[in-house]
């Protein structure tokens, strides 16, 4: 049994339920305020993390661990700016495509190999989500309604609820 | 319809306000499974998450300091406190998977989480079961089997 497959099985559970809570908590409060809450879960996760004696290294990899936990947080503010313009069922679809930047990148930095099953795997990941994801988005995501472009911006305006399934306050 | 009506008149400005941060995301959270990948040389997966906690931390000062941004204890709160809760977890899953399987594997997989929220909103919250979201399932499945069984 692959030793990745249960946190991967775990992490499908987490996120697929955040979708439904995240939907839940916007129809109340705004996403900073979101990423606030979020903020508290991490440190709490971290106390516990530090009390159950961890260790804590400084070294090399330093710079990189802070970089991507600022990964982490910009790919939700930066989603949720799309989303304050656009339409999700335009935004949706570019995001859905982060796999393949995955897919990719590793290829390229990190000499994973580039299979044609990884290749044809993630392009029907990629197009089922997309599928799921817009598909139930026509009424857009509590908090947010897309603007087609029109220049306004729309902020904490509830709109028919839709599935924020791409909507991850990692 | 009417997108494509108003589309003929936006000004590319206007689109990038949404097409720019769109593109962001896709290409940061893709990268996340490679920085993540790299720094596990060098520091453990627990470190790592208290890394990305310190991140968090930082902006939740700029929220509060810079924007006065504060928590309003409603109804949504108890929601939120979830969704941070699960927010966390998922990261924390994701790096212990990454400890151990191919960036390349890894994060197409759990990128078909959308699947699973679709299918609890149609028991919670009594969405639809539409032939499209059949549809989507099974691709997403379909590549899930893919690249696991590669």
């Amino acid at each position: 049994m692959m030793s990745w497959i249960l946190p991967v099985a775990a992490f499908i559970l987490v996120n697929g339920l955040l979708g439904i809570t995240t939907k839940l908590a916007l129809a109340h409060i705004t996403w900073p305020q979101l990423l606030l809450w979020a903020a508290i879960a991490y440190a709490l996760i971290s106390i516990g993390l530090l009390i159950s004696g961890i260790g804590f290294t400084v070294n090399a990899g330093t710079p990189m661990a802070l970089g991507t936990g600022l990964m982490v947080v910009s790919g939700f503010v930066l989603l949720f700016l799309a989303l304050q313009t656009g339409d999700v069922s335009r935004v949706v679809p570019i995001g859905a495509a982060y796999p393949a930047v995955t897919v990719i990148a590793a290829a390229i930095l990190l000499a994973e190999p580039l299979t044609a099953a990884r290749v044809i795997g993630t392009l029907l990941v990629v197009a089922g989500v997309v599928l799921v994801s817009t598909e139930a988005r026509r009424g857009g995501i509590p908090g947010f309604r897309g603007r087609r472009d029109t220049g306004e911006t729309a902020e904490s305006e509830p709109t028919e609820p839709g599935t924020p399934g791409e909507v991850p306050a990692r | 319809m009417e997108s494509a009506t108003n589309e003929g008149r936006t000004p590319a400005w206007v689109l990038w306000r949404w097409l720019a941060p769109a593109i962001g995301y896709a290409v940061v959270v893709g990268l996340i499974g490679i920085t993540t990948k790299l720094t596990l040389d060098h520091l453990r997966w627990e470190e790592m998450f208290v890394w990305a906690a310190t991140a968090y931390a930082v902006i939740a000062i700029v929220l509060v300091t810079a924007f006065g941004v504060r928590l309003d204890l409603n109804r949504g709160a108890i929601f939120a406190a979830l969704s941070g809760l699960f927010a966390a977890s998922g990261l924390f899953f994701l790096y212990l998977a990454l400890t151990h399987g191919d960036a390349g594997q890894v994060v197409p997989i759990t990128a078909s989480y959308p699947v699973l929220t679709a299918a609890v909103a149609a028991l919670v919250l009594a969405e639809r079961i539409t032939a499209i979201r059949i549809v989507g399932t099974l691709l997403v499945v379909a590549g899930v089997a893919v690249i696991g069984t590669e």
